[in-house]
């Protein structure tokens, strides 16, 4: 074998074609920076890139197209859930293994899949628990309607109302809501007046629904909005002077204070402009192509079984810190954070885990309640 | 959709006790280690016991040829539910699942995939299934108990000359004295009745000089 072959899935167009752009930089710039330094075993990975633009159908052909006629077997690739739920049958009859960066909803385990980003119990619990701390009590809902919004919202709802807090409403907006479908949830939640909204509402409809938010005068800093979703990219999208206070639940901020971080934010610049933005969607398709070469390493084959043998386990000294990939569930280790929006676009980390927590996708151990936030 | 519900959806899966009967390989493994991802209880045991735990919710089986005939466990009333672990759908396969009385059924090779909506499912069926079993066996009970306070209420009309109304009230105030359900003392007359009649000792009435049994 002259190159490792390998999938990358990523969505350059459509109602994502923001954060999954970052998810393809991330991936691009882990393989180039592999590639220059001899690659992994002495081959260089070869990607093979599609885009599925934002489109679950188009993911699936893709994907079937890459296990199928490409002849790949490791796919990088998906962000949205919907995408995932396309691709997962293809990747398990064909017996492929997909490395998933994107956070998402929990719930899933596939012997084809490693996932990288976070599960709920690594993101929406201290989210809750950080907005109730901080005087939340009466919670407003905004989602895209599919899987992802549905299900967070659902257990956000659990978190907060058993902490006492309600929620006073849940609306939710189709994929390519139009500004009149946004405009009237933001009319809702000025009428309301939530001390809190929860956004789950992803893409386009997500960067009118930020600035209409701003425009309805909404004071920030008394209502912000929080989510798992709007970071660095959108914000750049936005204009963060419409953004600014809001806060994210990630586990990654570019301005981490960390030789890691410093490293990787300034290699990513380097490569895509001074100015590009540098999010939790570039750092964990960054982070997990390294955990990929790492287990490829190891087992010095691209074959299913054995590649997730090595995979599993795996560590990296990732930009947010050391992760790991657990055994039992195929997701990853990784440190929960909650990011306040400044006027520059970037977070200031108002609080971080001391340690890393492992998945949970399940939320099978995760104890319901407890004080998330306790030190 | 009610938040509440899917919380107890998720309550119910985490408390039920599930026992695994099949052998220990990759299959059986993938499905231990599924059950535990998800939260759950779980023990595991090969070859099928003769007795499983009376604290256990439900079984995952394998279902081969055999059916559940040689293990008592299966017929006991508030025995486990039943998920089905199938490798064929052959029909003797299919009829052995219908003799496991499965509620659900899993298929081999096992896939993570579709083993929650089994439980889900199948422990929702099952606890349904036992409701409906035991109003049944209430209703055949109280049935059987009118038709005893019937025949008794006839007995003592005959016996005492008196009217139903009556009857039915000396029943009661029986029942409630000797504090036992009023079927039950019917069913005693009516039984006492019954055995007295096949000794050849008829029960008249007052017309028989007041006498309680008289030959």
């Amino acid at each position: 074998m002259t190159t490792w072959r390998v999938g990358v899935l990523f969505s350059r167009s459509g109602a994502t074609a923001i954060s999954e752009s970052e998810h393809f930089f991330g991936t691009a710039l882990a393989i180039e920076e592999l590639n220059h330094a001899g690659g992994v075993l002495g081959s260089s990975i070869e990607p093979v890139a599609y885009d599925p633009a934002s489109d679950p159908l188009t993911y699936r052909r893709y994907a079937e197209r890459l296990l199928g006629d490409e002849g790949v077997n490791v796919i990088f690739g998906c962000s949205t859930s919907s995408c995932r739920k396309a691709v997962l049958p293809v990747v398990e009859r064909r017996n492929g293994l997909l490395w998933y960066p994107s956070l998402y909803e929990g719930f899933e385990y596939s012997p084809n899949v490693i996932y990288t980003g976070a599960a709920p119990n690594q993101n929406s619990f201290q989210l809750s628990e950080y907005l109730i701390q901080n005087g939340g009590r009466r919670f407003y809902f905004i989602g895209t309607d599919y899987i992802y919004p549905r299900e967070s919202n659902r257990i956000m709802r659990d978190l907060v109302e058993s902490r006492n807090g309600e929620v006073i409403g849940e609306k939710y907006v189709p994929m390519l809501a139009s500004d009149d479908e946004v405009k009237v949830v933001v009319a809702d939640i000025v009428a309301r007046e939530p001390d809190v909204v929860f956004a789950t509402i992803v893409g386009q409809s997500a960067r009118r629904f930020y600035r209409m938010y701003s425009d309805a005068g909404i004071d920030r800093r008394r209502r912000p909005v929080a989510s798992l979703t709007m970071v660095e990219g959108e914000v750049a999208a936005i204009g963060a002077e419409y953004c600014d206070g809001h806060i994210a639940s990630a586990t990654y901020f570019s301005t981490l204070d960390q030789p890691e971080n410093r490293s990787f934010v300034q290699k990513f610049r380097a490569r895509f402009g001074a100015n590009a933005p540098v999010s939790m969607w570039s750092e964990m398709a960054y982070s997990q192509v390294h955990l990929f070469a790492k287990a490829l390493r190891e087992a010095g084959t691209m074959e299913t079984e054995q590649l997730v043998e090595a995979a599993i386990g795996q560590s990296f000294e990732a930009p947010e810190g050391r992760i790991a990939i657990e055994p039992e569930n195929h997701h990853t280790w990784l440190t929960p954070r909650i990011g306040v929006l400044r006027r520059d676009g970037e977070f200031d980390v108002v609080w971080q885990a001391k340690a890393v927590v492992r998945p949970d996708p399940y939320l099978a151990v995760t104890p319901r309640i407890d004080a998330w936030l306790a030190h | 959709m009610s938040g509440r519900g899917i919380k107890k959806v998720l309550d119910d899966l985490r408390t039920t006790r599930i026992l695994v009967l099949h052998p220990r390989d990759d299959d059986g493994d993938a499905l231990i280690r599924q059950l535990r991802r998800i939260g759950c209880d779980v023990r595991a045991a090969w070859p099928i016991p003769d007795e499983v735990p009376k604290e256990i919710d439900l079984v995952f089986v394998l279902v081969e040829h055999a059916g559940p005939e040689a293990f008592p466990w299966t017929t006991r009333s508030d025995g486990p539910v039943v998920i089905g672990l199938v490798d064929y759908e052959s029909p003797t396969t299919l009829k052995a699942l219908l003799d496991w009385k499965a509620h659900g059924v899993v298929n081999k090779p096992i896939r993570p995939f579709g083993i929650m909506s089994s439980l889900v499912l199948a422990r929702a069926l099952g606890s349904y299934h036992a409701r409906l079993e035991a109003k049944v066996n209430k209703l055949e009970e109280t049935l059987r108990a009118r038709r005893d306070v019937e025949k008794a209420i006839r007995i003592l009309m005959e016996l005492k000359s008196i009217e139903e109304g009556d009857a039915y009230r000396l029943l009661r105030d029986q029942a409630q004295a000797k504090r036992l359900p009023i079927g039950q003392i019917a069913a005693n007359i009516v039984s006492l009745h019954e055995t007295l009649g096949g000794l050849g000792l008829e029960v008249r009435g007052p017309a028989g000089a007041g006498s309680r049994t008289s030959s």
